[in-house]
């Protein structure tokens, strides 16, 4: 069933990112040839390719805005029309569990945010690609990059890579369901859903940042008065590790906490 | 036999004061057609909404062929709410696939013949629909299923009286024998024919509760009649 779900999701929000995604693509190779047409010499002094260029530069940055906001609008607007408006008939109705029908839309938003920063990523490659920038450049950056940074500090290369990303995918899942249980919790209060909401979500943040606030302190304290000394590999490993950790439990708290309200106290309007 | 619905002390609030629902206790048995009469704001929706756990009852509980409401009864009850709850984006077909996908028990070829009987067109987007027909469109979609109940919220009301004939005969051409249907409507003279049991609902409160042939023999009246006798403004 949660593929299904899956399927149905992908389909419902792909509609709108697909045409965004091959938009940017294009404009990013329309400036690519702009910017070429600016740098030829015969061409310095014209204005309009001055202009033409500016304007596709410009809206490129506009549309990269436009996707991310899409996608943050998108994961807060499949999360509420689709469940808990009417849309939710059909969905609550269906013979899913509710963890399933919370998964396949985490999991969904997690794909396209990632997708987006892909889309991007690309997208700049494609612009800035024979602009005295070459694919070879890009690994000649990273390798002195590795250099200084982390063979400098004795560090793993893959193994922080790995861990940054798998840190950031799970922060990634703690904040979208964070705006999913935000969103739970001001259905709770039939009268003014959108202000609860809100309310929760800030609440939210405020027990998040003291809690960060207290550990990192308490972290310190640690450090400093049991005179521990650790490698830099060591140090990261532990933060990585450890800020994983804290995520993943906010992460649970909040699946758990909008699944009870979805399955036991759901009231649609 | 075991009701294939059965509520007991059913209770359901809004907020602080508004009592939808007051200590409800009914047992639909199988194989009958129920209209469930009341005027606006009696709690028809409400109980239906109880019924598919899309609201948590205030107080007392609720059973599915004798299964608490939740995943495990979501097969056995094909709901048609009172309002579009359909992605509007997506073609006829496509929701007819959405259906057949999700629901084991969904007839594909029942639904596309359907379709074709009231002339809509399984290419077209449900929002390029018209008010009746998206209403059409979901009427068949619930009634291709095959279950054990049936829960219609007003299924007739949007609909031209031509196509409401149609939608009563194909509700009695599609359930099976020992199916059971929950109409609601306001619609009376035009359902009463087909009805086999009613349940009026006044305030929140069960006000009767009994079959039509026994309405006609002890009171002499029609159904039609009896509604506007008791709820008499």
């Amino acid at each position: 069933m949660l593929t299904k779900l899956l399927k149905y999701e992908f389909k419902a929000t792909g509609r709108a990112f697909l045409p965004l995604y091959g938009a940017l693509l294009a404009l990013a190779l329309v400036n690519n040839l702009l910017l070429r047409l600016d740098g030829a010499r015969f061409m310095q002094t014209h204005e309009l390719s001055r202009i033409s260029a500016a304007v596709g530069v410009m809206a490129y940055v506009l549309l990269i805005m436009a996707i991310f906001v899409l996608t943050l609008v998108v994961m807060i607007q499949r999360f509420y029309k689709n469940l808990l408006s009417e849309e939710g008939y059909l969905m609550f109705t269906l013979p899913v569990r509710t963890w399933q029908l919370l998964t396949s839309k985490l999991i969904v938003s997690m794909v396209w945010i990632l997708l987006s920063c892909a889309v991007t990523l690309l997208s700049i490659f494609l612009m800035a690609l024979g602009h005295g920038f070459s694919l070879g450049d890009l690994a000649r950056a990273w390798e002195i990059f590795c250099r200084e940074v982390f063979w400098r500090l004795d560090l793993n290369v893959l193994s922080i890579l790995l861990q940054a990303f798998l840190t950031g995918l799970v922060v990634l899942a703690e904040f979208i369901l964070g705006i999913y249980a935000s969103i739970a919790v001001g259905q709770l209060f039939p009268k003014h859903r959108y202000l609860a909401a809100f309310g929760a979500f800030l609440g939210f943040g405020v027990i998040d940042q003291i809690l960060t606030l207290l550990l990192l302190t308490g972290g310190g304290l640690f450090v400093e008065l049991t005179g521990l000394s650790i490698s830099y590999m060591r140090f990261f490993n532990a933060l990585f590790g450890l800020s994983t950790l804290y995520s993943l439990v906010w992460a649970a708290g909040y699946f758990l906490l909008t699944n009870y309200i979805l399955s036991r106290r759901l009231n649609l309007e | 036999m075991e009701p294939i619905l059965e509520c007991r002390g059913l209770e359901k609030r809004y907020g602080q004061g508004v009592q939808a629902l007051r200590r409800i206790d009914l047992a639909l048995p199988r194989g009958r057609i129920v209209g469930l009469l009341g005027p606006n704001g009696s709690g028809k929706s409400t109980l239906m909404k109880l019924c598919n756990g899309l609201l948590t009852p205030s107080a007392g509980s609720l059973y599915i062929q004798g299964q608490p409401v939740g995943v495990g009864t979501k097969p056995l009850v094909s709901y048609l709410p009172d309002r579009n709850y359909l992605n509007d984006w997506m073609r006829v077909e496509e929701l007819v696939g959405f259906f057949a996908d999700f629901y084991s028990n969904f007839d594909t070829a029942k639904a596309h013949e359907m379709l074709e009987r009231l002339g809509l067109n399984p290419r077209d987007r449900l929002k390029t629909l018209s008010k009746g027909n998206k209403e059409k469109v979901q009427l068949i979609l619930v009634m291709s299923r095959q279950v054990p109940l049936y829960l219609l919220d007003e299924p007739i009301g949007g609909v031209d009286p031509a196509a409401r004939d149609y939608i009563l005969r194909t509700i009695l051409a599609n359930y099976s024998e020992n199916a059971t249907i929950l109409l609601s409507t306001h619609l009376i003279a035009d359902v009463e024919k087909i009805l086999d049991d009613v349940i009026f609902l006044k305030q929140g409160e069960v006000a009767l509760s009994a079959s039509v042939e026994q309405l006609r023999e002890e009171r002499g009246t029609s159904v039609d009649a009896l509604f506007r006798e008791v709820f008499k403004c």
